[in-house]
């Protein structure tokens, strides 16, 4: 080549920039500033010269200006990408391998994959969620359209690039179906989410401004303590604090733990709507279960009060004063 | 013995030299650099000494535009790569008598 044109040079130019990509980009515009008037200067005075491999030419720069050697491929972001790839190709590779290799496990992965069908309908109903969600555009009609987008897309071969779009829209649809699903059962015990992951015997109980309710003292007009007293609330529920198994702390300290005593009625019933309520000292068996400390006894609790100011009796005259 | 490994320990001193002389650009640099003798000089080469001799404070830089499209980018010597250039003289002419001593049969004999 005896001659160039400037569209060669620039393309070497551009190479040249190229082989210093993983140099700062300020860096890389300080070199080759001018690189392309330089050029077209030499190859006018020079007619035997000859374009030769860019990244030789910035190299010798690179080393001329006392920049570092470009790193290894491997460690370039478009390598750590491809090697990433190579990667999750491999690891692709060993489980098929791995999954040959038993056939138990081969049935289990013949079966998962038959199911594809279904996963193709999920996703276009996750489709869908996110349309109505995005755009407000839901509709049976878009559902059925979008179904059997999803089952053409399901069946057909697709060339690589485009299979890698279909893997991301999966992923997407996944994060979504899964999503919904975490959000499902939230909605379903809204009324009392905030003790959905509790132990089932906060579930039930007694609350007094947030704060559940442990046992219930209650006083006589005389403003006496009253004992062994059943309540129920309005519907004719028990009100009780506790329930089979329920427990709490023996001791001011909660140094030891405690059994609430259910009381039993003439059924044969145990209830736990008798108050104030009784505990017994427990410990955790080797099941970890809170079982009653054999031979302890029952502990009455400490009422807040030894008693509290009496009721006012009522007026004698039974018409009220205007 | 190639000329080129000798060059490069002296290519520092031979672009400030020039710089020195008259204001120039990259390949106009090159262009000097061979009509002096030193013919193998890659422009690669001087265009990176140039840009670290920049870095290094010795040169300073300024874009001209030219007609033709794109801009050139010139160099001039600073004070500091005056000094630099001083002190690279006298290494150059120390080491090049020993060279010549030691390479000259008269001299050693």
């Amino acid at each position: 080549m005896t001659t160039t044109v400037p569209a060669e040079i620039a393309s070497f130019a551009a190479g040249v920039r190229a082989a210093l990509a993983d140099l700062p980009q300020e860096e890389v515009e300080e070199l080759t500033e001018g690189l392309e008037a330089d050029l077209a200067e030499a190859f006018r005075e020079d007619l035997a010269r000859e374009l030769g491999d860019p990244a030789v030419y910035a190299a010798e720069l690179r080393a001329a200006a006392g920049l570092p050697a470009p790193v290894a491929d491997g460690e370039t972001r478009a390598g750590l990408v491809a090697s990433g790839i190579d990667t999750v190709r491999a690891f692709g590779r060993d489980v098929r391998a791995f999954v040959a290799d038993h056939p138990g496990l081969a049935k289990v992965v013949a079966f998962v994959v038959s199911l594809r069908p279904a996963w193709w309908l999920v996703r276009a109903w996750a489709a869908w969620v996110c349309l109505d969600a995005v755009v407000g555009f839901g509709g049976l009609l878009l559902l059925v359209a979008l179904a059997a987008g999803s089952v053409w897309l399901g069946l057909r071969t697709w060339p690589g690039w485009f299979s890698g779009v279909i893997v991301v829209g999966n992923v997407v649809a996944a994060v979504v179906v899964l999503g919904m699903a975490a959000s499902f059962p939230a909605s379903l015990s809204s009324g009392y989410a905030d003790e959905s992951f509790d132990y089932a015997e906060d579930l039930t109980g007694v609350y007094l401004d947030g704060q559940q309710v442990t046992n219930i003292f209650a006083y006589d007009a005389a403003g006496q303590p009253l004992s062994d007293v059943q309540l129920f609330d309005q519907d004719g529920n028990p009100l009780a604090t506790s329930v089979d198994g329920g427990n709490g702390c023996l001791d001011a300290d909660c140094l030891t733990n405690g059994l609430w005593l259910p009381m039993q009625l003439v059924t044969g019933q145990d209830v736990f709507n008798v108050f104030p309520m009784t505990m017994v000292e427990a410990r955790w068996d080797e099941h970890g279960n809170l079982v009653p400390v054999s031979g302890a006894r029952p502990t009455e609790r400490v009422a807040p009060f030894l008693q509290v100011p009496a009721l006012q009796p009522p007026a004698t005259d039974t018409v009220p004063s205007p | 013995m190639d000329a080129t490994q000798l060059l490069k320990g002296v290519l520092d001193v031979a672009v400030l030299a020039v710089v020195e002389a008259d204001d120039g650009y990259g390949y106009d640099v090159v262009r000097r650099l061979r009509a002096a003798g030193l013919d193998d000089v890659g422009d690669a080469s001087v265009y990176g000494t140039l840009r670290r001799l920049y870095s290094a404070g010795a040169l300073t830089s300024y874009v001209v535009p030219s007609e033709e499209g794109p801009h050139r980018k010139y160099y001039g010597i600073t004070d500091q790569g005056r000094t630099m250039l001083g002190h690279q003289r006298k290494v150059w002419a120390e080491f090049a008598t020993t060279m010549t001593d030691l390479l000259t049969p008269e001299a050693a004999a």
